[in-house]
């Protein structure tokens, strides 16, 4: 049984006052990657509603106890994910809007908008059809249970790759909710390069309907045949996490690159998150090869970096740790503004804490610090915070 | 001197945290003491005390899972290691993000830097105290 903690660990009032919690005060503080507890039983149970046999009976058998699968409904592997229970994945259980995501986050982290995606990481989902309804019923919770009655909340339609078409359909269907703002996509377990003309349906639903199409690194199911040696090889979670996410962003970057993504479609703005952003130094590589080799990628009209500073945006979280601080503080100069959005990824363990990422910004104007506290989420996904 | 609850005779910065019999092997409690958490942890019959925050970004240390920690040895001729579960009840894993403190010393098991700050702490006549 997987450690479900009910609540976060969190610190006294007299910790949270501190000068840089001062300065957050009067931001309005958007977070871009919150998630839910995708497997927690009541929210398995929300699916049902939205189910139809032969899924809604699998779901129900799977939620009896004492059922003889190992790990039920979502194959995983054998990592040690929780460490014994000294850091468990999920800090805590995330199923109610107020007291696990608003309460929590404002309170600790000085949110005030949350995105939330429910994270439901069907992409390894056999059947095609299986995935696609699962989706659309995870979809339907999103919007039932997290942000109906919640106007400071937004939500990611998340769509699985299995059948391009679908998931056009699915992304038309949910833009007419005044809270969806976006388009989410596991990057891992995908099969086909997320960049590939396979996925061009899905860039095109976007652009129509004016949402950005956010890519979520993950140690998802997935990995295994994505990464087989990443997944079969090595031998710890450190290992396997440290180069689950920046492996899959890596080939997603390339692939929209390799591909003409960005020049295809250049309404739709591109997101990662979950990577940190020590691994942009992919962006400069791939000008070098695009001057090379231009010739192979004729779509793109202008370097990398320079679609990247239009089009792409990339979550801060999780933080990355040189030794040297100013060395981090050099990265975050190095793409600010122009790029960056906070995020906290709350509630897994790699979550960060605003006052964490505001030591960093020293440097900033006080309107490229709120670009990266706000501005550029509140453009990408259309959020009025005044 | 202040007066107390307990009627201990107490300096103004030293305070009452539990009774001794509260705080027994194991346990652990965290106090509100002048505006500051303090963490206060009995571990095989001593007792420490750190303030209840992580250098690292700010997390309540002091609430996170005290256990043990693996220690390895790599034997150049055998070219073995050999992994040992040890410090049983002696490492304190922050909630936040998992670093390991050595509770009984404050070392920080991943970053030399991060000494917590020891507190202070004894029994007195039944009672745990902390000295600010
Ligand atoms: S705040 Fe303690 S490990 Fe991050």
């Amino acid at each position: 049984m997987a450690d479900q903690r009910k609540r976060l660990a969190e610190r006294s009032e007299q910790a949270r006052s501190n000068p840089l919690a001062d300065q957050l005060k009067e931001v309005p503080v958007i977070d871009m990657d919150v998630h839910t507890s995708f497997r927690n039983e009541e929210i398995q149970r929300d699916l049902l509603k939205h189910l139809d046999d032969p899924y809604k009976r699998e779901i129900e058998y799977y939620l009896q106890p004492g059922t003889s699968s190992y790990d039920g409904m979502y194959p995983t592997d054998n990592y040690n994910r929780d460490l014994s229970g000294k850091l468990p994945t999920e800090l805590m259980q995330v199923t109610e809007p107020k007291e696990d995501i608003d309460d929590v986050l404002s309170r600790e982290f000085h949110v005030d908008y949350p995105i939330v995606n429910m994270l439901p990481e069907l992409n390894m989902v056999r059947q095609t059809d299986k995935a696609v309804a699962l989706n659309e019923a995870a979809n339907k919770v999103l919007v039932e249970r997290f942000l109906d009655g919640h106007d400071n909340f937004h939500g990611l339609a998340s769509v699985v790759p299995h059948d391009p078409s679908a998931a056009a359909e699915e992304i038309d269907r949910f833009a007419k909710e005044d809270q969806i703002c976006g388009v989410f996509l596991n990057s891992t377990g995908t099969k086909t390069p997320l960049g590939d003309e396979k996925y061009d349906p899905i860039y095109r639903a976007a652009e129509d309907n004016d949402l950005p199409v956010v890519f979520h690194g993950a140690a998802a199911p997935g990995l295994a045949l994505d990464f087989p040696t990443l997944q079969h090889e090595l031998q710890t979670y450190m290992a396997n996490h440290a180069l689950a996410h920046v492996y899959s962003q890596f080939l997603t970057l390339t692939s929209l690159f390799e591909n003409g993504t960005p020049a295809k479609f250049p309404g739709v703005d591109f997101v990662f998150q979950e990577a940190g952003i020590a691994w942009l130094s992919l962006i400069f590589r791939l000008n070098r090869e695009y001057k090379q080799r231009r010739s192979e990628v004729p779509l793109l009209e202008k370097t990398p970096e320079e679609y990247v500073r239009d089009q792409f945006y990339f979550a801060t979280q999780p933080l990355d740790e040189p030794n040297d601080p100013v060395m981090m503080q050099q990265l975050v100069e190095m793409w600010g503004g122009d790029v960056l959005m906070f995020a906290t990824d709350h509630p897994h363990f790699d979550i960060d804490n605003t006052e964490a990422l505001l030591k960093y910004l020293g440097n900033f104007s006080e309107e490229d610090r709120n670009k990266v506290l706000y501005g550029n989420s509140a453009e990408v996904f259309d959020i009025d915070v005044s | 001197m202040s007066k107390n609850a307990q009627n201990l005779p107490l300096d103004d910065d030293e305070h009452v945290v539990a009774r001794s019999d509260e705080l027994t092997d194991g346990e652990r409690v965290i106090a509100l003491l002048n505006g500051k958490e303090i963490g206060v942890f009995n571990i095989d019959g001593e007792l420490y005390a750190y303030p209840n925050w992580c250098a690292h970004q700010g997390g309540p240390l002091c609430e996170g899972m005290v256990s043990g920690t693996v220690e390895a040895e790599h034997d150049r001729d055998t070219l073995t290691t050999e992994l040992e579960w040890c410090r049983e009840g002696e490492i304190l894993s922050c909630p936040w993000h998992g670093w390991e403190f050595d509770a009984t010393t404050g070392d920080c098991l991943v970053d030399d830097g991060c000494k917590l700050r020891s507190i202070p702490v004894r029994n007195e006549s039944g009672y745990v105290v902390v000295t600010l």
